[in-house]
């Protein structure tokens, strides 16, 4: 299987800053999307501390068997959660920063996939758009009964997160694993994109655009600012060839 | 052009299945690649778990036809609803008017056929009377068996406090163990079993089939084992032997995933009890179980007598194992039965761990070429608080005191060799060490963490 990546990244028309980061290697099939939060500069810093930890994690491993990226994932994302932490502590006007993060490492015929936060990553295929994660926010966890009314602060919006890296020294990722087929892509975005897009906008605009896969991320981008651009857009998308 | 409507499946919560059309799905979930227990999607569609049928009715009826056709056995089971339609069904077949058959006396041959007809019917009435109490009988039999196959957590819980644990293990593994997806399903069901699924696992190898270690192994510092099943344990002896054995002979300080349980502080371990964990008390525990198992199958496995010229003798299996075993005594009664051989670290630092009084800790020491100063400063800097800690009310003993505070510079916020968190211990020696009374130095740290159990 050969992987091809095409990614994107833009302010969006309200935000002052992009504290969305990304990062993508086909030839290491890796690829890293994150969505910082904490102020200005502290969401800004937490995004790009996941995505460089990220690849300097991964490509500083010498090589990882099939069986092990999992276990990889789960240290790597405890490691980018304590460089996070121990970032703010440093810096105490950073501190309580903290970032959403998808990483795709594609080994062999799989994909595994890490995910903390509310980015998302979707799989498009044969005019299909299935969304592979869930986010990690107050509406998706109360309407799933994963929590108890008590545990969520008076006045918290749905959209409001229960997991990002940063915010806890114990951060559990959701590790995914896809079997590949040729025709699939994946789409991993930070939420300026799947906010103000409806899914199906999202597989509409890919399904025409197929032919023209490194075009589809700005025109993704330029439909979520024609939407209202609330928020920073960041698109990744991976394509199995 | 109409395109064909693909499905996906996510199973366990952790793997996708597909995307593929309603016939593939149907052949698939014929192969049993994934089950009722498992979650669909559709284009652009939400998540449903598969035997939620409302929902499945709402958003994917095609997966609703097949399931129908496949496993309409499995949803009577599970909801009865069929049940009830077809009960309604015959009874609406049963008060339809049936037309009355003429019969003329006189016609000899219409009433013989009419006398055979009558016969038959009550043939057939006896036949079906028969079916009735023999499908009653295997009901009444399905539905104990089916009670029996749904136990309670609580039950599992009531064995699991047993000391002989191999009622529970014979059970779980029987019932419980091989359907993960029905028992882990949502954290609510996680939180009932949970701690069962890994007193299962800690026992045996460390690992469920279809339960993700990193489910087994729960939140935990990133400086904690990834993989603590046996397979991990033996394939990272095999991997790491030589550099283990001059650690345990003092020659060198590696830091691997062998040195690091080694030198584990039982102490440590027994004061964190973990919400999610029973027996083992938490993750750690459960790794020197699986750890033990390891080693103990190493020491017998005839294939590694070959490695012995890479210096795995079966004295080092001896003391590895005996090692493992001291911590686990350790965690579970807080003393040691057996005997320690401070010829080597392990002994040393089991003697440090276990020691009762300020004379048997201060017996412990070696002054032979131990190279591993750093790491004995540590555990004799832990031992004297566990003496203190041990204490009764009131101030400290002038002795354990001056040399506690001698020892403030020999311990950190973190573990020499395995990194783990250690300020709940840091702090508690730099209140003893500043005159602090014991109870007070106590009460303190246990106002600041409250998960740590000191006493």
């Amino acid at each position: 299987m050969r992987i091809r990546m095409a990614g994107a990244t833009d302010i969006g028309r309200k935000r002052k800053a992009n504290q969305d980061s990304i990062f993508y290697d086909e030839s290491h099939g890796l690829g890293v999307v994150a969505d910082g939060i904490g102020g200005r500069r502290g969401g800004e810093v937490a995004s790009s501390i996941a995505v460089n930890s990220m690849k300097r994690v991964f490509l500083g491993t010498e090589s990882i068997r099939h069986g092990e990226v999992n276990s990889f994932l789960v240290r790597a994302i405890d490691e980018l959660n304590s460089d996070i932490i121990a970032r703010g502590q440093m810096e105490p006007d950073i501190a309580g920063m903290g970032t959403t993060v998808n990483c795709l490492v594609f080994v062999g015929d799989r994909l595994h996939l890490a995910h903390v936060g509310d980015s998302r990553t979707y799989m498009y295929y044969g005019g299909h758009l299935f969304q592979l994660t869930i986010d990690h926010n107050v509406g998706t966890f109360s309407s799933k009964g994963w929590l108890n009314p008590d545990q969520v602060q008076p006045g918290a919006k749905d959209e409001a997160l229960v997991k990002a890296l940063g915010l806890s020294p114990n951060c559990e990722a959701d590790i995914y694993e896809v079997a590949l087929k040729p025709g699939q892509i994946f789409l991993s975005c930070s939420d300026g994109l799947s906010g103000m897009l409806p899914d199906n906008e999202i597989a509409n605009i890919i399904r025409k655009n197929y032919s023209k896969f490194d075009a589809i991320p700005q025109l993704l981008i330029a439909a979520a600012n024609e939407a209202g651009g609330r928020d920073n857009i960041t698109v990744l998308l991976s394509e199995v060839r | 052009m109409t395109l064909e409507r693909y499905y996906l499946v996510r199973r366990d919560h952790r793997e996708f299945i597909g995307p593929m059309g309603v016939d593939e799905f149907q052949q698939r979930l014929e192969l049993m690649e994934f089950g009722l227990q498992d979650e669909v999607s559709g284009h652009c569609g939400p998540w449903v778990v598969l035997d939620h049928k409302e929902d499945l009715t709402k958003h994917y009826p095609q997966i609703v036809a097949v399931l129908g056709d496949s496993l309409s056995l499995s949803w009577r089971e599970a909801t009865g609803h069929a049940r009830v339609i077809s009960k309604q069904d015959s009874r609406r077949e049963r008060r339809k008017p049936k037309p009355q058959k003429r019969i003329d006396p006189s016609d000899h041959k219409g009433f013989n056929e009419f006398i055979k007809e009558q016969k038959r019917k009550s043939q057939r009435m006896r036949v079906a009377a028969i079916t009735i109490v023999v499908s009653a009988i295997a009901i009444a039999g399905f539905m104990v068996t089916r009670k029996d196959e749904i136990p309670s957590s609580a039950e599992y819980a009531s064995l699991m406090t047993k000391s002989d644990p191999s009622e529970f293990l014979n059970l779980m593994g029987l019932k419980v163990i091989p359907y993960p997806q029905k028992y882990l399903k949502t954290p609510k069901h996680q939180a009932q079993w949970l701690p069962l699924f890994r007193m299962y696992a800690f026992y045996t190898t460390g690992a469920i089939d279809g339960v993700p270690q990193k489910l087994l192994r729960g939140d935990q510092p990133s400086t904690a084992p990834v993989d603590c099943s046996v397979e991990n344990w033996k394939q990272r002896w095999r991997e790491s032997s030589s550099q283990t054995i001059q650690f345990i002979q003092g020659k060198a300080l590696p830091r691997n995933q062998w040195t690091k349980i080694l030198s584990l502080d039982p102490n440590w371990v027994r004061r964190r009890a973990a919400k999610g964990w029973a027996k083992p008390r938490n993750y750690f525990e459960g790794c020197l179980m699986t750890a033990s198992l390891a080693i103990k199958s190493l020491g017998t496995d005839p294939g590694m007598a070959a490695d012995a010229k890479d210096g795995v003798s079966p004295e080092i299996f001896e003391m590895v194992s005996r090692r493992l075993q001291q911590q686990l005594e350790m965690i579970s009664d807080g003393r040691v039965s057996t005997v320690f051989d401070k010829g080597n670290l392990l002994g040393v630092m089991s003697c440090l761990e276990s020691a009762g009084t300020l004379q048997e800790l201060e017996q412990c020491r070696v002054t032979s070429e131990l190279a591993l100063k750093p790491v004995i400063d540590e555990k004799s800097a832990l031992g004297l608080l566990r003496l203190a800690v041990m204490q009764q009310a009131g101030a400290l003993d002038p002795k354990v005191a001056a040399l506690l505070a001698g020892s403030v510079s020999k311990i950190d916020v973190e573990d020499q060799m395995s990194r783990l968190d250690m300020t709940p211990e840091y702090r508690l020696v730099t209140y003893l060490s500043t005159g602090n009374a014991v109870d007070q130095s106590l009460s303190k740290v246990d106002q600041e963490f409250k998960d740590i159990k000191f006493r």
